[in-house]
């Protein structure tokens, strides 16, 4: 997947812990350990937007695009 | 419409595949004490016979004799063919006329010929070896699936992989092996020939296991729906992993 979450460096910035932004934004831990370790399919943007307002972030914060090499080779084509 | 509901509707079917399963219980003695009957018992045996059309891929036949007769200008053919001319068993066998339909009767002084047309359901209303077997498989199978469905994971892989094995046991053995049977039927019984039919009496011997056993529109049928059954599965999975 080209697109990695950055939940945990927002974290560190902000000096949460996972169980505190998971209280805050109304969300299973469980969830936001899936979202965190990059195993989500897809994210709501109404869990994103409550997410960004527990951080005080942007979208783009969270989320970066690195994509493969590969996939931009067989874009190309 | 309560009754519809997911959980009365688990409730009704486990109650009766645990009925099914005491049936193929008992079916399977029942097949154990002919078998004893049968080996010990008269010699005589009684085949049902349908003299519309030959036993092996009879919807081929009447495809191919339809076109023929309409090709002729011929009218539709009966809806049951020339029944076979009453006579006495001068030649080791005899056509009586039965209300249903015709039978065929002859001495068949070899038990394991005989046991072999018991177990092909052949010689009995019906019971067959294929018959107890799919019910056992079948309700098993069921039971199995029905425990698995719970009302909040409906969806399982298990039980996508159970009922595409229903549908190809449905398809495979019972349709493919219902032809197999017909052929060994074919070999099993002497060529007795009647002045009405072109071909001996045991191509016209029908066995019980057309009408006790599912066709293969239920087996294809039952493979579509383990292909839904298994994309819900990857779509409850991926709905899983939405945040």
């Amino acid at each position: 997947m080209p697109i990695i979450v950055n939940l945990d460096v927002m974290l560190a910035r902000r000096k949460m812990t996972l169980s505190a932004l998971a209280e805050t934004v109304n969300i299973t831990l469980a969830n936001l350990s899936i979202l965190k370790s990059g195993k989500a399919k897809a994210v709501r943007f109404s869990t994103l937007a409550a997410i960004c307002q527990a951080l005080e972030c942007q979208p783009g914060d969270l989320l970066e695009h690195r994509p493969d090499p590969r996939d931009l080779r067989s874009a190309d084509e | 419409m309560a009754f519809l509901h997911l959980t009365s509707l688990l409730h009704v079917c486990r109650l009766l595949v645990m009925l099914s399963r005491l049936g193929a219980l008992v079916a399977a003695l029942i097949l154990v004490f002919k078998t004893v009957d049968v080996i010990a018992g008269k010699p005589e045996v009684r085949l049902v016979l349908n003299t519309t059309t030959p036993n092996l891929f009879p919807a081929l036949h009447d495809f191919v004799a339809g076109f023929y007769d309409g090709a002729a200008g011929k009218s539709h053919r009966p809806e049951r063919g020339p029944l076979p001319a009453l006579r006495a068993g001068t030649s080791g066998f005899e056509v009586a006329a039965d209300p249903q339909a015709p039978l065929l009767r002859y001495e068949e002084p070899s038990p394991w010929k005989r046991l072999v047309l018991l177990y092909l359901g052949a010689s009995d209303d019906y019971l067959s070896l294929a018959w107890v077997v799919f019910f056992g498989v079948v309700s098993w199978l069921l039971h199995r699936l029905l425990q698995d469905v719970k009302p909040s994971t409906p969806f399982t892989l298990a039980n996508a992989h159970r009922l595409r094995i229903l549908g190809l046991w449905i398809l495979g053995p019972i349709y493919f092996g219902q032809a197999l049977s017909y052929l060994a039927l074919r070999a099993l019984i002497p060529d007795f020939y009647t002045p009405n039919l072109a071909e001996p009496l045991s191509h016209y011997v029908r066995l019980n296991t057309e009408a006790s056993l599912p066709g293969w529109e239920i087996g294809l049928m039952l493979l579509v729906i383990a292909a839904v059954y298994q994309r819900g599965v990857e779509l409850s999975r991926e709905a899983e992993l939405v945040i």
